[in-house]
């Protein structure tokens, strides 16, 4: 049963302030998607196991729908929207497209927010990191291999930009 | 159903919510948990108070006369990634690795993994091992209790209901001291643990002392199996002696058949891991 949505909470997301009124144990998930519109950020298990719902909180890869979203407030979140610049993919959300790393969609906005706070905080990551990074970001389409060689893509272009 | 949750800015704020609401709130920290708790309908809490605004429950520091500080807001990656932790508590990382997966790591509160007390919390057995304690606080101040008293059943512990912990402490190691925490699965991450043990021990002069062996997973409890460090202290170390030690542990161990494995299976393998934590502890 559904309490009311009577508590106001202001959120930073995407550099944006957002204020609005939620349940007290509404998810970020939710309050993101339902409230806010930004409907990138999937739920897929709901329970933090798949990773779907990976977005950055203060630069760090986490579940949204383990956060509650009033808890949320005074932090930088960013979600895939996010990371568009100027109407421009970012060097990660490229290379998944160039590489042919996206099958039905529906994992990849985790793989991204995953392997985008891995590459910033680990610009030449080998192949065990990168794994090890999307440990948390389950792929149900047979994903995995060209995911891994879209985040050396995305590591290499980011490189090679400097 | 939740009707509110509170964001206090101090620990005392924090327990007077507590105490005001008792049997009616849960404690919130990184939220790993207790949100797939409240989401399931497991937990009902009317009240839930969030620890998150409490600045100092996020130390995490070390010095040799005070030994390893952790507050209880302190992430499993922030644990992981910290250079005093690296260089002297290294079982700590390991075992924080084999736990769940990054962005879960990122959120979870490594106090949290104790206070939630799942008979399988993967941090139990290496902190037991290293003879750590918590502190406790509640309307009354301060009190610390050893993590051997702490785990009282399946989800209980120590904590009463208008009581938070607010830091765990392990005792600096001492010189030829080494541990290390084994943790069976069959996935290399997002698992929960079908056996774990941890073993730590001090070598010098080819003698082992000052050894503890701690068990998760097969018991209502993670817990110290006396009989397994005496099998071990004041010996060599030695392959006979892990073994003898490794015949102690699964002996007491008390496993259940559940969805990941049989009692069977997990106290054979309690044997194998409790020899192979031995040995790993005392290379070190």
């Amino acid at each position: 049963m559904k309490g009311e949505a009577g508590m106001e909470c202001t959120l930073n997301v995407n550099g944006r302030t957002h204020t609005l009124l939620v349940r007290p144990d509404e998810t970020l998930l939710d309050a993101l998607r339902d409230r806010l519109h930004l409907t990138g950020t999937k739920e897929g298990c709901g329970e933090g196991d798949c990773g779907a719902c990976t977005l950055q909180v203060d630069g760090r890869a986490v579940n949204a729908c383990l956060l509650l979203a009033a808890d949320a407030e005074g932090r930088d979140i960013r979600t895939v929207e996010g990371l568009v610049q100027d109407g421009d993919l970012n060097p990660v959300q490229e290379a998944f497209v160039d590489s042919g790393g996206i099958q039905c969609g529906f994992c990849i906005p985790g793989m991204i927010m995953s392997a985008d706070a891995l590459l910033r905080s680990n610009p030449d990551p080998s192949d065990q990191e990168i794994q090890e990074a999307l440990a948390g970001n389950l792929c149900r389409c047979t994903g995995y291999i060209k995911i891994f060689q879209s985040v050396r893509a995305a590591a290499e272009a980011m490189a090679g930009s400097k | 159903m939740v009707k509110e949750l509170f964001r206090p800015a101090g620990k005392e704020e924090a327990v007077a919510l507590l105490t005001e609401h008792q049997g009616k709130a849960k404690v919130l920290a990184g939220g790993t948990d207790l949100v797939v708790l409240l989401r399931a309908g497991k937990v009902t809490p009317e009240i839930v108070v969030s620890l998150n605004r409490i600045d100092e429950l996020r130390s995490l520091s070390f010095n040799p006369d005070d030994g390893l500080r952790i507050g209880a807001l302190v992430t499993h990656s922030e644990l992981i990634e910290n250079d005093d932790v690296r260089a002297r508590y290294p079982v700590l990382v390991e075992t924080g690795k084999t736990i769940a997966g990054p962005p879960v790591r990122n959120a979870a509160s490594v106090a949290g993994n104790l206070c939630h007390a799942a008979p399988s919390a993967d941090f139990a057995p290496p902190f037991l091992a290293l003879d750590a304690s918590v502190v406790l606080f509640g309307p009354g101040g301060e009190r610390t209790v050893p993590l051997n008293e702490f785990f009282l059943g399946p989800n209980q512990t120590a904590l009463a209901g208008d009581e938070i912990l607010t830091e765990i402490r392990v005792p600096t190691p001492t010189e030829g001291s080494g541990a290390n925490y084994q943790k069976l699965g069959i996935r290399s991450a997002m698992e929960i643990a079908m056996v774990g043990v941890a073993a730590s021990m001090t070598v010098n002069n080819e003698t082992c002392s000052m050894v503890r062996v701690a068990l998760g997973a097969v018991a209502p409890t993670p817990f110290l199996v006396k009989s397994a460090a005496a099998a071990v202290e004041g010996n060599a170390p030695s392959a006979e002696v892990f073994a003898r030690a490794g015949e102690a542990a699964a002996a007491e161990s008390k496993p259940i058949d559940d969805i990941r494995a049989s009692g069977t299976y997990r106290r054979k393998m309690v044997a194998v891991l409790t020899r192979r934590a031995l040995a790993q502890a005392s290379s070190r």
